[in-house]
């Protein structure tokens, strides 16, 4: 039986990542802490490079590019570590490396991330310096969060997902030497010694979550990060999909719980109770995937996202009010719902919360919409992993090329297997989406992925990317 | 079924019901003739087509013996000698008085037939009839007058343009009813009797397992594998016509399976696997399947691919099944994923020799002893515009069968007579068998003009060039029923999608109201029906940049064929030039720098190129007459505006493209396609033409100016873009050395490896796409097209398969800076480290 405490999400309140590295990074930072005091009093921020001057009074802003005079020190901290160049100064070596690992930098972006290829790298920006203020949401701590939501219950305690980052980083520093010096020299060079390993604790279930993101969270990590699939992929290759991982468990993750809510709050005021797998379950649809066919106007999902928002956020301050009050202690999911039903003193402000007209939920919305939302469309910034697209005022499910490419291949369990359009559907279904067979399988033939036939149906065959 | 020339028996039987229509035909007895029809399929096992046309002759042969005949049944000369000997032996066999009054008249009290009006004028008929020189008639004797059998046979012709309706976007639902015999159907299908070829390998499997049914020991099992109209309830039905139905009860619903009582053994059939069974709520089809292995009963499984994979993944899932189901379960994962291999469970082996990719054999076996012999038939992989490979099932099930042909782009003509749907588009243009009297009418009836153009032999290959062109663009297939659908397009535009069959009168079709409308009015009468001529009509998009036609994409037909359209790549150039790949410029300059009193027509006569002149020649119908002679007196017209002008130069010539393309059987990237085909053609070597680009697009050299010159892919990257040219930031790089580039086929599809050391480094699917970019690339710079956005996301990816871990070279790696690069060592120092685990 599960308890009612179990409906409400213990996440933190998210805002907008501006640049996707941080995803990663943030969970690299759930691995590790660094030793600050001799920075300064004031709370420091890391980032890779910054376009323009920081102006923020409330955090110091820590470049940790290597430049200038630190250049020819991580020239030399590189040939330390075995990595030599010819004819040609160890400064531009340097310099080859740090462009290297430069991240996308968008054309209106002012700061630049490190592409998060190794342990170190990964730490060369943190959420403090990415998003330039003192207290930053945990990202890290919401991803490791999501992570645990998604374990299927019964299992054993397993790897926080941050865990499972640091053992695949660690597997490609083994595999590459390449990376492997270039990740000592960096971490001699940007931190000395005062970087210390956290030792991430082992995770068990919470509920069962059967069916939801957070369980293509578990699952698609899980794959992502083992052993076959870190030796299958490019470095860069590996960063961006892990980045694509974390940003549709984000985003997804949120609206759900949004959708969620307003779920709940429906069937308390309706009184069609029902008990936690069939409430689970009913949460369905949480982003409408019309036809691509259809008009824009037609696929538009903006307006769909800021209600599902709002009202999800209404609801979850109430509830979440009355759970600190000790009004759930000791009563199951069903008994709680029945209780709300039964009493005006909690229906009628759940059936107040789904008429509320006014907006205060910038902040996830924002977190959902931008993470979710194609960067760049073409150039060298062109952002091939987004899902939505905005075209004017519309805001539409058109994901990229590289999208499908990751979701379709994780779906392929192994890399160099094979799956099966239904297998992607089922998939698709655990992030709420919903899309026609049609679609997908154009999509799949896009990428390159798979071939269309007359009898398409759920039998297209789906070959894993790499 | 009856093949060869037609014996005694067949020809009496045929004699037999065509003069039950002629006796009811001339007593003014309303028949259909589809019944008559049906009978002598159902005595003779002729085809419908075959009776039909077999009737004809019959026709022919009583005009010999100077007898009536039936108007419907034109006479086709050229019969059969021993038709005629029994239509006269029949004829005397009968008396004439009882033949042609039996029927008609009342008797009266004392005995004397007292005819009618219409049976006095029919006997008086009748009496001119016989008494008459031959030579005066040729005319059934039911015809008064030349008008009037003109005016029937127009009307039957509009009767059959109409039928057209029900092919429109597909054919009939086969599925429901499989043992519905063909008469009860056709009498709703107009063309129900006209029976096209099958996918390749069906007919051969259907003969097999036809020659099975007498089997008393070996059953057989036909699986028919793929998507909904490809022909598999079309052959199941014929397979199980006249057998004796056992289960389940004659509902008029439609059902899963259904069982017969067979010849010797029982037969079990899976028509529509969709249908969820009743018995069996999971592992259905195994369950079916083991159901027929166990009562040793014959089994025809007709089976979509979508349901093979549930079925599989019920399975994977689920594996409580006895070990006869798993057997079963066992063979329809082979079949989903073909292979040779064989599989065993206790004494039950089954064994599926992977012969090609459209038809394969197996045995089902028990204790080393054959239990069933298997046919599976995967209607869909073979496309329907390819020559129908030969297939040849030999007595011990083995398959003899070339590989899949995929032709070139130049098909010589017994190439295209060759194909199913050559085949059958000649079948409808016979069928319709419109009158010569109508010709005229072509001048303003684009359903008229568009049969006329389809007469033309060079023009039916250019419209099977297309659609097969279409296919390849795109990647799909059309199924038969698609064919259908695209056949009748040919013939009557989008009509069916927006005006009823019984509507399609002359006058609906032209919708053409000479007399005194101005030559503007006129001409955009015919540009509204110039949309439906075949070479507008074929892509679903009008030349008329604003129109109310359909979005093509949502019809299964144009939604392929739009995008091999000739207006979107009218490359400048003379097909006769073979420096250019272009083709258009003969009807750009016929309609470039027109002025009064010229004619685009004459212009195109006229040009150099004498495919031009030929296209004028013969390629077109009087509705381009006409058309051309109203374009004139529109451009003439000093009242037409200059803008309406401009509007009307491009329609015409966007017209004139389109129909010379169909002509030329030029599609949109006809040169991309062609190239497509003949990599396919010499898979696993690649043209030379198409290596060249592959190379730029691949793995471009850092200075394609040079002849030797490295390819580096920047190591860590987001954008796995070849660097070429000078850095303005060194970057980390790796040298690729010399690849080698080869292709594996399947089916249709081209895989492209690039191969390093004999080791594979990347593989990318060689579609139509990927030949447009490698043909854009020029002097070893990559070139651009709409396509970009698709294809350079994927060419990113097997370029970064170089870079997988296991890939690497160290000795590879390099600084690039500038126009330089430098060898870059990478010694691994063995210390602790943050990454090496000082911290795990």
């Amino acid at each position: 039986m599960t308890d009612a405490s179990s409906m409400i999400l213990k996440f933190n309140r998210p805002q907008y990542v501006s640049i996707p590295e941080g995803f990663v990074s943030a969970l690299a930072w759930q691995c590790f802490d660094v030793e600050n005091s001799h920075l300064g009093a004031d709370p420091v921020g890391r980032i890779y490079r910054s376009i323009k001057t920081s102006t923020s009074k409330r955090v110091r802003i820590l470049e940790t590019t290597p430049e200038r005079e630190s250049l020819s020190a991580f020239g030399r901290e590189l040939a330390l570590n075995g990595i030599t160049v010819e004819a040609v100064d160890a400064e531009v070596l340097a310099q080859a490396v740090s462009n290297s690992v430069s991240g996308i930098q968008s054309e209106k972006g002012t700061i630049q991330a490190a592409s998060p290829l190794t342990p170190t790298f990964a730490l060369m920006q943190d959420m403090r310096g990415i998003q330039g203020t003192r207290n930053p949401p945990d990202l890290g701590g919401i991803l490791d969060d999501m992570y645990q939501y998604g374990i299927p219950l019964g299992s054993e305690s397993q790897p926080s997902a941050s865990a499972l980052w640091l053992r695949a980083a660690k597997q490609r520093c083994d595999q590459d030497p390449l990376l492997a010096a270039m990740d000592d020299a960096i971490r001699k060079l940007t931190f000395s010694d005062t970087l210390s390993p956290l030792d991430p604790a082992s995770v068990l279930p919470i509920a069962d979550f059967s069916g939801t993101p957070f369980v293509w969270f578990q699952e698609s990590w899980s794959r992502l990060t083992s052993e076959s699939w870190v030796s299958a992929l490019p470095a860069r290759v590996w960063a961006d999909w892990a980045t694509t991982v974390l940003r549709m468990s984000f985003a997804m993750g949120f609206l759900w719980e949004a959708t969620w809510y307003v779920k709940l709050a429906k069937s308390v005021v309706s009184g069609d109770l029902l008990t936690w797998q069939e409430s689970i379950k009913s949460v369905g649809e949480i982003l409408p995937w019309r036809s691509m066919r259809s008009s824009t106007s037609v696929r538009d999902i903006a307006a769909h996202l800021s209600w599902t928002v709002h009202q999800g956020a209404v609801v979850r301050e109430q509830l979440s009010n009355w759970d600190k009050s000790g009004i759930f202690e000791d009563l199951s999911f069903d008994d709680a719902l029945a209780m709300m039903h039964s009493d005006e003193e909690y229906r009628t402000p759940l059936k107040q919360a789904l008429s509320n007209r006014q907006k205060n939920t910038r902040n996830i919305q924002e977190a959902i919409r931008y993470t979710l939302k194609t960067r760049d469309r073409v150039g060298e910034t062109a952002d091939y992993y987004g899902l939505l697209r905005s075209s004017g005022r519309y805001l539409t499910v058109d994901p990229g090329t590289e999208w499908i490419t990751v979701v379709a291949s994780l779906t392929c369990r192994r890399p160099g297997t094979e799956a099966n359009v239904g297998d992607l559907m089922e998939n698709l279904q655990l992030l709420g989406l919903y899309p026609e067979l049609a679609d997908v399988v154009d999509l799949l033939e896009r990428a390159g992925l798979a071939r269309g036939s007359a009898d398409a149906d759920q039998g297209v065959r789906i070959q894993s990317a790499f | 079924m009856g093949t060869g020339g037609w014996d005694d028996q067949e020809l009496n039987i045929l004699i037999h019901e065509y003069f039950e229509m002629l006796k009811a035909e001339l007593g003014g007895h309303p028949y259909v003739k589809r019944r008559y029809n049906e009978r002598v399929v159902q005595q003779t096992g002729r085809t419908a087509s075959s009776v039909e046309f077999k009737f004809c002759n019959l026709s022919a042969a009583l005009v010999d013996l100077e007898a009536p005949y039936i108007r419907g049944y034109k006479p086709r000369s050229n019969y059969q000698k021993r038709l005629f000997e029994l239509a006269g032996e029949y004829i005397a066999q009968v008396s004439k008085n009882d033949f042609l009054y039996g029927e008609i008249d009342h008797v009266s009290p004392d005995g004397r037939r007292s005819g009618t009006d219409e049976s006095a004028r029919l006997k008086e008929n009748v009496e001119n009839f016989q008494s008459s020189p031959s030579e005066t008639y040729t005319h059934s004797i039911s015809v008064v007058s030349s008008s009037n059998e003109t005016r029937t046979q127009e009307s039957d012709f509009w009767n059959r343009v109409s039928g057209l309706w029900t092919r429109a976007t597909g054919g009939e639902s086969v599925a429901d009813r499989p043992e519905v015999i063909a008469s009860e159907q056709s009498i709703n299908d107009p063309l129900g009797h006209l029976e096209g070829p099958r996918s390749a390998g069906l007919k051969e499997a259907g003969e097999w397992f036809a020659s099975g049914l007498e089997e008393t020991e070996v059953p057989r099992m036909l699986f028919l594998i793929g998507g909904p109209g490809a022909g598999k309830s079309h052959m199941a039905r014929s397979l199980t016509f006249g057998l004796h139905r056992i289960a389940p009860i004659d509902d008029d619903l439609a059902h899963r399976t259904y069982e017969y009582s067979g010849n010797k053994l029982p037969l079990k059939l899976v028509n529509d696997a969709t249908i969820p069974s009743d018995d069996y709520p999971e592992l259905a089809l195994s369950h079916e399947i083991t159901d027929s292995l166990n009562s040793r009963s014959h089994l025809i499984a007709c089976v979509n691919r979508g349901m093979l994979v549930e079925e599989v993944q019920e399975y994977v899932k689920d594996k409580r099944a006895d070990s006869r189901v798993e057997l079963s379960a066992e063979i329809i994962r082979r079949i989903k994923d073909p292979a040779s291999s064989t599989y065993s469970s206790g004494n039950w082996s089954f064994e599926l020799k992977g012969q090609s990719p459209y038809i394969q054999s197996g045995n089902v076996e028990i204790d080393g002893k054959l239990h069933s012999r298997v046919v599976v038939v995967y209607v869909d992989v073979c496309s329907l515009l390819e020559p129908s490979p030969w297939v040849q099932i030999l007595d011990d099930g083995d398959i003899v069968t070339p590989g899949y042909p995929v032709s070139t782009g130049n098909k010589s003509s017994d190439e295209y007579a060759s194909s199913a749907a050559s085949r059958l588009l000649s079948a409808v243009i016979e069928y319709l068998d419109m009158p010569k009297s109508l010709s005229t009418e072509a001048e303003t009836n684009p359903v008229v003009a568009n049969i006329l153009t389809l007469s033309n032999a060079q023009m039916r290959n250019g419209l099977l060039a297309m659609l097969r062109s279409a296919e390849i663009y795109t990647g799909n297939r059309f199924t038969y029923r698609e064919i259908w659908g695209a056949i009748v397009r040919s013939i009557v535009g989008h009509l069916p999608d927006t005006t009823l069959p019984d509507t399609v009168t002359r006058s609906a079709v032209a919708g053409l109201d000479g007399g005194n409308s101005s030559p503007s009015k006129k001409f955009e009468a015919m540009m509204i029906a110039g949309d439906l001529r075949i070479s507008n009509s074929l892509y679903g998009t009008s030349c008329m940049p604003k129109s109310d036609l359909p979005d093509p994409r949502k019809n299964p037909v144009t939604r392929l064929t739009c995008q091999i359209d000739p207006l979107r790549d009218s490359v400048a150039g003379r097909i006769s030039d073979p420096k250019t790949l272009g083709w258009a410029s003969p009807v750009t300059d016929a309609l470039s720098g027109y002025g009064p009193g010229e004619s685009p027509l004459k212009a195109l006569a006229a040009d150099q190129d004498s495919t031009a002149s030929d296209f004028v020649g013969h390629g077109i119908t009087s509705f381009e007459l006409n058309l051309d002679e109203a374009f004139r007196n529109v451009f003439e017209d000093p009242r037409t505006k200059e803008r309406d002008r401009a509007k009307y130069v491009n329609w015409y010539g966007a017209y004139l493209t389109r129909l010379y393309a169909l002509y030329q059987g030029i599609p949109a990237f006809k040169h991309d396609i062609e190239l497509w085909q003949q990599a396919w053609k010499n898979s696993p070597q690649i043209p030379k033409a198409l290596e060249v680009g592959l190379r730029t697009l691949l793995r471009p050299s850092r200075n394609p100016e040079e002849s030797i010159s490295r390819s580096l892919l920047p190591v860590l990257d987001s954008r796995t873009v070849p660097i070429v040219g000078s850095v303005v930031r060194p970057k980390l790089a790796l040298a690729t050395e010399n690849y080698e580039l080869e292709t594996t086929s399947h089916g249709e599809e081209l895989q492209l490896e690039l191969k390093e050391g004999g080791k594979v480094v990347g593989r990318i699917s060689l579609d139509l796409s990927l030949v447009r970019e490698a043909n854009a690339c020029s002097l070893n710079y990559s070139g651009v097209t709409e396509l970009s956005e698709t294809t350079l996301p994927r060419l990113e990816r097997v370029r970064s398969a170089r870079l997988v871990p296991g890939n690497l070279t160290p000795d590879k790696y390099r600084i690039v800076d500038g126009n330089t690069d430098y060898i870059v060592k990478v010694s691994p120092v063995s210390k602790e480290s943050l990454s090496g685990g000082n911290h795990d």
